[in-house]
């Protein structure tokens, strides 16, 4: 999977369990700035992220995963930055 | 039309259906308020509850409880949960909350200490289900209780006195006996679930840790399949017959070129796999399902397979209706629903031809077809899933319902040998019991009310809740029961009496099941009725004939019983100053209707 591939699927993911479009979606999308993205939908999210990507987060990787950038990078180091 | 795909769902499909399903649903679908209260969080089964009940094409709005607040919201009147109407409460605890010594410290307790707590945590969950029933009585889906995540007891658990098995099932088991007294409180098998899920696969300790949501994905999407599967078995036609083919179906092999000692039907292969086919078939009996054979094959080699195989477990009296000859089946399942006075609607087939099953579903579309796999092996498991004979409880009367179809065949008999139809009534020595509506019976006639098409004045489908509103109101509820020489019929008509104003009467249901049709039961019911509406001041009765597809057998109900007819068509009354006389083929006992 290339990085625009791995980015495109997780916006995908974010837009379907978050309910916002895609175009809305950037670096800095947080709990803080998305209502929708309340603490039922984080778990939601979380595991739609290692079902979508096959990996698995810990239960403190898990609530550090609150914003895009930061899921990013956690991507980045399960799945390799390449 | 929204496409649901089979299980499993990811977490993002899951989410991004129900979403869909709630933007824009069906108009058609059947709406149900729904309330989740459970001793942990319930918000994450929404969008698996969601997608699972609009398979059967029902909406959910679903209003979720604080989570180990099951007692709180249910007993306090004034709670959340009350301020809204609800259609169903979904009720979901733990043992690990209800009571924590139980799950964690059985060990510790004394036999006493134990009893006791096993009685309170059961006597609090009746509390909590009464309560419920008692705010607009919606129907309640109590769950029994799931296994902890693991046993004080290690290895020794299964041996030890009070293993926590042992508890859970004295738990459980008493939910169960209050849930059998409530009326529309139903348990919801969770510990069920848990057993074919595996309670390995069914928690997720870092959910149950980050946000007290113990249940695995796994685990969310079997309870939502069970919920929308209760949710299902309230609306639609009930289904009353099975109608099977035999040749490679009750048995291997066809009886026509094999003969009865060549059919494969015994203890080995590929035998065993029909024989387990047809235990599954005597339960469904015994559950109330009527049988039926519909078989391309001479009456009489399939009569001594029934009578003389000695692995064949269904007999001839196992079959309601028996059509063994060589016309089309859709004749067949005709003829089977007029022997036994149901509807092709209520009739599901099974055939492993699927030309059959072609014929029969563009014949007769009414049908329920079975998709019978090619695999026999197979065959049973299908006929399970395809959920047709769900019932949301069994009453008496269901299980004794097999019974009342045979005694009918017998009734056939007699009435064959009558010479006029009142002395074939009189033959029948029949007892009619009038008597007004309890409240221990009242699941059985909203069973009634739901189930009867075609002796049906009003067809209007109350349910538990209106009906203990209208008795509240001033309502007459009159029911009738039937038995004869040959048995039992249970309980057979209903009619109920609304007061307009003090003198005028409507009567807003009247039925009858179509078992005792044309013997003069309904006369009796109706007399008993004008009577007692009479000693309750009522002068004139109004009686009401709605039309629908399937109830004009009872159209000329009150013209034929002297209602005068009114400027409205389908409106009728009579003043009830003169007293119906009783009809006098049969005696009619209960009620005192003296003057």
């Amino acid at each position: 999977m290339t990085r625009s591939e791995r980015s495109e699927k997780l916006m995908e993911t974010v837009s379907t369990i978050l309910g916002m479009p895609v175009f809305e979606i950037t670096d800095d999308t947080s709990p803080d700035n998305v209502g929708s993205w309340n603490s039922v939908a984080h778990l939601n999210l979380v595991v739609a992220l290692e079902e979508s990507f096959g990996i698995a987060f810990s239960p403190d990787e898990t609530m550090e995963l609150t914003s895009i950038r930061l899921i990013e990078l956690m991507l980045d180091e399960k799945l390799g930055a390449s | 039309m929204i496409e649901i795909p089979e299980p499993p769902l990811s977490r993002a499909d899951c989410t991004k259906l129900a979403a869909e399903i709630v933007r824009s649903p069906p108009r058609d679908w059947t709406r149900l308020r729904l309330a989740v209260i459970g001793s942990s969080t319930t918000e994450f089964l929404n969008s698996f509850l969601i997608v699972e009940a609009a398979r059967f094409e029902i909406l959910l709005d679903i209003w979720n409880g604080p989570y180990g607040q099951i007692e709180q919201q249910c007993v306090d009147p004034g709670s959340e949960l009350y301020r809204n109407r609800r259609d169903v409460v979904l009720i979901l605890p733990e043992l690990e909350e209800l009571s924590p010594d139980l799950a964690w410290r059985y060990l510790a307790l004394s036999s006493d200490e134990l009893e006791r707590q096993v009685r309170d945590t059961a006597e609090r969950l009746r509390s909590v289900v009464e309560a419920v029933r008692l705010q607009g009585n919606p129907k309640i889906l109590i769950g029994n209780l799931p296994a902890p995540p693991w046993k004080a007891a290690g290895l020794a658990d299964a041996m030890v006195e009070n293993s926590l098995e042992v508890i859970l099932r004295s738990v459980n088991d008493r939910i169960a006996q209050f849930c059998r007294i409530v009326s529309g409180a139903a348990i919801f098998d969770v510990h069920g679930l848990g057993c074919e899920t595996g309670w390995k696969n069914w928690r997720d300790s870092r959910m149950a840790a980050l946000a007290r949501a113990p249940y695995s994905s796994e685990a969310m999407s079997a309870i939502a399949r069970l919920a929308a599967r209760h949710f299902r078995s309230w609306s639609g036609v009930p289904k009353k017959c099975l109608v099977l083919d035999m040749d490679d179906t009750l048995w291997g092999g066809v009886l026509g070129e094999l003969g009865r000692d060549g059919i494969h039907l015994g203890p080995d292969y590929p035998g065993n796999v029909f024989v387990d086919f047809q235990r599954r078939l005597l339960a469904l009996s015994d559950r109330g399902v009527l049988l039926a054979a519909a078989s391309k094959n001479n009456a009489a080699n399939v009569e001594v397979v029934l009578s003389t195989h000695p692995a064949c477990l269904l007999k001839r009296e196992h079959f309601s209706a028996f059509e063994v000859h060589w016309e089309d089946k859709a004749t067949s399942l005709r003829r089977i629903a007029d022997a036994l006075n149901i509807g092709l609607d209520s009739i599901v087939f099974f055939d492993d031809n699927p030309v059959e099953r072609e014929w029969v579903k563009a014949q007769l579309p009414a049908v329920t077809v079975i998709e019978v796999p090619k695999s026999p092996l197979l065959y049973g498991e299908t006929l399970e899933q395809s959920l047709v004979f769900d019932h949301f409880t069994l009453t008496d009367e269901d299980k004794i319902r097999v019974n009342f179809y045979q005694q009918e065949e017998a009734r056939s008999l007699v009435r064959a040998g009558a010479t006029s139809l009142e002395s074939f009534i009189r033959s029948l020595e029949m007892v009619v019991t009038l008597g007004n509506f309890e409240e221990a019976q009242l699941p059985r006639i909203v069973q009634l009310l739901a189930k009867t098409n075609q002796f049906n004045l009003t067809t209007r489908r109350h349910d538990e809740a209106q009906l203990a509103r209208m008795l509240q109101e001033g309502a007459l509820g009159m029911l009738a029961r039937v038995s004869d020489r040959f048995g039992d019929s249970g309980l057979v008509g209903l009619a109920i009496a609304v007061p307009d104003t003090v003198d005028d009467w409507v009567v807003d249901t009247f039925l009858m099941s179509c078992r005792v049709i044309g013997r003069g039961v309904e006369t009796a019911l109706l007399a008993g009725l004008e009577r007692q509406v009479r000693q309750c001041g009522g002068r004139t009765l109004h009686g009401v004939f709605h039309p629908t597809a399937k109830n004009q057998p009872a159209a000329d109900f009150y013209p034929r019983h002297g209602y005068q007819g009114s400027s409205d068509p389908g409106r009728w009354y009579l003043s009830l100053d003169e007293r119906r006389p009783m009809p006098e083929t049969f005696a009619v006992a209960g009620l005192n209707f003296e003057p």
